[in-house]
């Protein structure tokens, strides 16, 4: 006799396979074709490519698993780097937003793009990628949420839209990090827009540049409430709803058959401090929890594996390492430089094909500035420079009066101050930025200046700056 | 805060800000609330003439899923684009209207319509500075395209750009001066502008226009009516001012803008009492006008006549249908710490839903739970889902002396709902109850980042901190606890406290400006102690002219036990007038001393600390009021003649100067100043003339 559990078990085993390939669907909702070298480097030759800028506002490299976090709070971000361009050691310009931004944009260090107080504006003689977009046929549309990016401190250059969303009804169980901050609406907004926009212009070739805020606002919902009830967790929680966010975006892709015309770029504008060196949030000095950042591309097609550039980098080597793989010439002067070199190398080498990369060499030394004025809030006093000057082998911390030494290597928590026990380092670093600081803003018209008015004011409260003056 | 920027008695502050609150209130307000004009024109293709029938009809969601679908298809045609982003605006998807109808502007014969509707949703969606550069596009292509100089002049005033705004607004006006909208557009800038002149002009030559709109549209009239009256009064003529708002009350009694702006203008006189009398007559006149009914109740609240405010939102139950007359009557008995009451309102209020947001079922348990009643709040607790289930668990844990359970259950509940303050700071205390300091700290910390308003938790950081003997923590969070609670003597006393034993000047400095900036309340005054102190003080200060130096610490203790004694205030502000007369110290001493209840005394010190300060015109009303309260009030007739006289006013200087003399109370040698004053012709080149308004 048949022992009857036999149909049933086929039909489990039936249901098993229907539901692993559903995973499969779900995990893999990638329709993009795999790709190597050859491909890479016909990027530049097409003339059918989007770019999609996803810039996480807040997002500290060390907090995703893509960078070795144990927590699972990024899987879409993740499958992004598995799949694309990962760069491991990373930097970003500052720890504020708009001066951070501001060297993203310019590709010029802090000081040489002259944004580093509430009330300095970029340079309209700044062309910012935008504007080359622009000129090359993409339709440029911003969608930002974060006021210090406002239109009126020049963020707007070349972007034909540049829009802030008004908020939506919010997900089921939204919180935030403080009711009282009236920053409305969520980062799905920002995905309702580029929805609409794909609807109604997704026929031309578009740059869409989304700053996502739910980060830095410790937003989330229930289904992303994962991690515990400090803030910290609360911090992971918004890290996994923003990933949802991010994936949704992606998802928009996917279902316009755009995935495969899709450069998509992720980045950061600095990272969020707990107390590591006696300060929470970010803005207030230049430390690894608030400068180390993620920067991730991904191509329209699938690297498999994925790969991951060790090469230094920071954030004004973003845009030139883009425009380097879309073939876009630049000939203004700035501080970055494109990171495609090291992109194709590594490529050719995970190709198989190492004669064609040549020996693994170490990459060449690199200086990487990042640079607040800790003042910025404060238009009445002189400012007040930190500089953190970072090289292969130590992190310099420039204050008026002091400088602190780290150890990168065996010191990447930045703990054991040097500056004593290596008196010659510290003052060769600190003299190099010494002569940053005497340089200038490279605009012959200066930095063009705002009066701040209530409504702003009121508005950058909302996002809990002003109110203590440091965030 | 700077000590100057807290006086209420504004009599030199411009009249600007005061009357441009008012404009916004009444006019400006409702032009940034953007009325969508939506055109069903007619056109051939078929779909969109069911389309625009659907429209007709008024289902615009419906229209605007067929135009997407229509739109996925054809992202080419313009027209759909047009008519999409049309149907978007109107169901008020403003930033989504945004993408098709910058599509449909890239058409030439489009152009115009859609680049002005682009403008709108721009706007409306809070982008100045794209709806100006949308606007502009359209008036290259037509300089007299109305509309789009009337979106881009309210863009230009979104974007804080008036001069511009004014420039569209006037050619606006031009070109369509019938339309009242307009007409309130160009008044809102020019007041902006300060250009009160022409502002004045422009009432003049819009008045006829809202005179035919009285039966049309009432509340457009009201609101021109107020704001007529609302710019005479500011502009100094506070009679006309008057009757005029009377008579727009009179006018338009129905409309609630004018009974609103009558009340703030009395308000802003100074006159709280003839305010409250008109929120009265207009809820006697509309008892079901729930909005009247609140105003009244917040203001008896406010001067201390709690019964009476009761009584008001419990009529309120019984006038008027639904949950709202309980939630308000709720709000009233959470704020006097009656959590039984607060109880049963909330049952009724619940009781009236049929699907009642979890935060009232909350907000009920928890009531219960603060009534003692923890039973009962048990049983609501496990009807609750989560989080609500967890933080009311949490809170009935930690009353039943179980801080582990408690804590537990609270940082279940936070991992769902991080920002809630309180129940951040209840899992602190369930820490420092079990002995754990730091993870008390790290709660209380999270639930100031939160919220400080929400908790005391900063206050309880302080007082930890100042137990480890961490001053500079400690001043830090009781700043930040008075910050968040500005109207809470006792946040002022701990600073005060901590700021002594710290010997921190600078913050006993900003806690005495804080305490002097707290909005008047008659309360029962607590610490009879400390009055008798502060009496025993006022004595002896008003015995010597120049108390000791040491009288300052022991008056402020006191003042840290009765924070709200105009006793304990007026002997302080005596104390430091001696010291330091007419600094901005005394001024807040004495106004809080007043606003306490402090009577012809504190009104004397303050009218005579203004005249020191040669803030004449301020001191003069006060003056009288103090003189209108006290029995024998030479003092302040003293100094209301020096007020007069230093405004060139002598006639009235000489007769407030031989007043003086009528009753006790002056020093000798004030006696023979003003007996010398009051006769003598007093010399008119000492005036200063009045200043200016
Ligand atoms: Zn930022």
């Amino acid at each position: 006799m048949r022992r009857p559990v036999l149909l049933p078990h086929l039909i489990v085993a039936a249901l098993m396979v229907a539901a692993f390939l559903a995973t499969q669907m779900r995990l893999d909702g990638d329709s993009r074709p795999r790709g190597d070298l050859e491909d890479l480097a016909a990027l530049a030759a097409r003339d059918d490519l989007n770019v999609l800028f996803v810039l996480v506002d807040t997002l500290r490299a060390d907090h995703l698993g893509a960078y070795g976090y144990a927590r699972p709070t990024s899987p879409r971000i993740d499958a992004l780097a598995e799949t694309g361009i990962r760069f491991e050691d990373h930097l970003a310009q500052s720890s504020w937003t708009k001066t951070s931004m501001s060297s993203i944009w310019t590709s010029l260090y802090p000081q040489h793009v002259g944004v580093l107080r509430s009330t300095d504006v970029i340079s309209p003689e700044a062309d910012l990628p935008a504007e080359t977009l622009r000129r090359a046929g993409f339709r440029t549309v911003g969608l930002w949420r974060n006021g210090w990016v406002a239109p009126n401190f020049g963020f707007g250059q070349g972007f034909e839209s540049y829009v802030t969303p008004r908020p939506g009804r919010p997900p089921e169980g939204f919180r935030r990090e403080n009711p009282g901050f009236r920053l409305v609406g969520n980062d799905f907004d920002i995905v309702t827009s580029f929805d609409e926009l794909l609807r109604t212009s997704g026929d031309g070739r578009w740059f869409v540049y989304a700053h996502m805020m739910d980060v830095h606002q410790y937003a989330t919902d229930e289904e992303s409430a994962l991690f515990g009830p400090t803030y910290l967790d609360a911090y992971d929680n918004a890290i996994h709803f923003t990933d949802r966010a991010v994936d949704a975006l992606l998802d928009l892709l996917e279902a316009r058959d755009l995935r495969d015309r899709t450069l998509v770029v992720l980045a950061s504008d600095h990272g969020e401090a707990f107390g590591e060196h006696g300060f929470e949030g970010h803005a207030r000095d230049l430390h690894a929890e608030v400068t180390r950042t993620p920067w991730i591309l991904s191509l329209p097609f699938r690297l498999d594996p994925g790969i991951v550039i060790d090469a230094p980098s920071e954030n004004v080597d973003v845009w030139p390492t883009v425009f380097d793989l879309l073939g876009i010439e630049l000939d203004a002067p700035i501080d970055g430089r494109s990171l495609a070199p090291e992109i194709r190398t590594a490529l050719a080498r995970a190709g198989g094909a190492p004669e064609d990369a040549g020996p693994r060499a170490p990459h060449p030394p690199r200086t990487r500035i990042a640079h607040l004025d800790r003042h910025w809030a404060r238009a009445e006093v002189a400012p007040l420079h930190a500089v953190a000057l970072t090289t292969d082998r130590h992190r310099l911390f420039y204050y008026p009066g002091r400088t602190d030494l780290y150890d990168r290597e065996r010191d990447p928590a930045e703990r054991a101050n040097l500056a004593e026990r290596d008196p010659e380092t510290a003052a060769a670093l600190r003299q190099t930025v010494e002569d940053y600081l005497a340089s200038e803003p490279v605009w012959s018209g200066g930095v063009p200046q705002v009066e701040l008015d209530d409504m702003q004011l009121g508005q950058l409260r909302a996002l809990g700056y002003v109110v203590e003056g440091g965030r | 805060m700077s000590a100057r920027g807290t006086t209420i008695l504004a009599a030199r502050t411009t009249a600007r800000p005061r009357v441009l609150r008012a404009l916004r209130r009444a006019g400006l307000a409702s032009l940034l609330a953007l009325p969508v004009v939506v055109s069903t024109g007619c056109h051939e293709t078929d779909p969109l003439e069911s389309i625009h029938a659907l429209q007709s009809q008024g289902e615009w969601l419906e229209s605007a899923s067929r135009l997407q679908a229509l739109v996925e298809a054809s992202p080419e045609d313009a027209r759909l684009q047009l008519e999409y982003g049309k149907a978007l605006l109107a169901v008020g998807e403003a930033t989504r209207a945004i993408w098709p109808l910058r599509r449909a502007t890239e058409d030439e014969g489009l152009a115009r319509e859609a680049g002005v509707l682009l403008s709108m949703a721009l706007l409306s969606s809070m982008n100045p500075d794209d709806a100006i550069a949308a606007a502009s596009r359209v008036l290259e292509l037509d300089p007299e395209a109305a509309e789009a100089l009337f979106v881009r002049s309210r863009a230009y005033v979104a974007a804080r750009r008036e001069e511009d705004a004014l420039n569209d607004a006037d050619r606006y006006v031009e070109l369509e001066p019938d339309d009242p909208q307009g007409r309130l557009l160009q008044l809102g800038i020019l007041v902006m502008l300060e250009q009160l002149g022409e502002a004045e002009e422009a009432i003049a030559a819009a008045a006829p226009i809202f005179e035919d709109l009285a039966d049309s549209k009432p509340e457009e009239a009201a609101r021109f009516c107020v704001l007529e009256g609302v710019f005479a009064w500011e502009k100094g003529d506070r009679e006309a001012g008057e009757q005029h708002l009377e008579g727009c009350l009179a006018r338009f009694p129905e409309e609630p803008i004018a009974v609103i702006e009558t009340v703030a203008a009395w308000d802003r006189a100074g006159e709280a009492e003839q305010a409250t009398t008109i929120v009265r007559d207009a809820l006697s006149r509309d008892p079901d006008r729930a909005e009247y009914r609140l105003m009244l109740a917040e203001r008896l609240r406010a001067i201390g006549d709690d019964d009476e405010a009761e009584h008001v939102l419990r009529e309120g139950t019984q006038r008027l249908e639904g949950p709202g007359p309980w939630l308000a009557l709720h709000d009233f008995y959470v704020a006097i710490d009656d959590h039984a009451q607060a109880a049963e309102a909330m049952r009724e209020a619940l009781d009236r839903m049929s699907d009642p947001p979890a935060a009232l079922r909350i907000a009920y348990a928890d009531d219960l739970l603060l009534s003692g009643d923890l039973v009962a709040a048990e049983r609501e607790a496990e009807q609750l889902p989560p989080p609500g289930v967890h933080l009311v668990r949490g809170r009935i844990h930690l009353a039943r002396r179980d801080p582990a359970a408690a804590r537990a259950a609270l940082e279940e509940g936070l991992r769902l709902w991080p920002d809630n303050a309180s129940a951040r700071w209840l899992a602190g205390r369930a820490a420092e109850q079990m002995g754990d300091l730091p993870g008390a700290i790290a709660h209380y910390r999270e639930s100031v980042r939160s919220d400080p308003a929400r908790s005391p938790a900063a206050a309880e950081l302080a007082e930890i901190y100042a137990a480890m003997g961490a001053g500079r923590d400690a001043i830090e969070f009781a700043d930040r606890h008075l910050a968040s609670h500005p109207e809470d003597p006792e946040a002022a006393a701990l600073l005060l406290r901590l700021a002594r034993r710290f010997d921190r000047t600078d913050a006993s400095t900003r806690a005495l400006a804080a305490l002097a900036a707290m909005p008047g309340r008659k309360e029962p005054l607590r610490a009879e102690q400390a009055r008798e102190q502060g009496s025993a003080l006022a004595v002896a200060g008003s015995e010597d002219p120049a108390p000791r130096a040491d009288a300052d610490p022991s008056l402020e203790s006191a003042l840290i036990d009765a924070p709200r004694d105009p006793g304990v205030l007026l002997v302080l502000a005596r104390a430091l007038s001696a010291r330091e007369p007419g600094s901005d110290r005394v001024v807040m001493l004495a106004r809080s001393a007043l606003m306490l209840g402090g009577g012809g005394e504190a009104g004397t010190l303050l009218g005579r600390t203004l005249v020191e300060r040669g803030d004449f015109t301020a001191a003069i009303p006060v003056l009288q009021h103090a003189i209108s309260s006290l029995p024998a009030p030479a003092i302040a007739q003293y100094w209301l003649g020096h007020a007069h006289e230093s405004l060139g006013q002598m006639d009235a200087a000489r007769e407030a100067y031989a007043r003086s003399l009528e009753h006790p109370g002056l020093s000798a040698a004030e006696r023979a100043d003003a007996t010398q004053r009051a006769r003598a012709p007093l010399d008119d080149s000492r005036g200063r003339g009045p200043s200016a308004p």
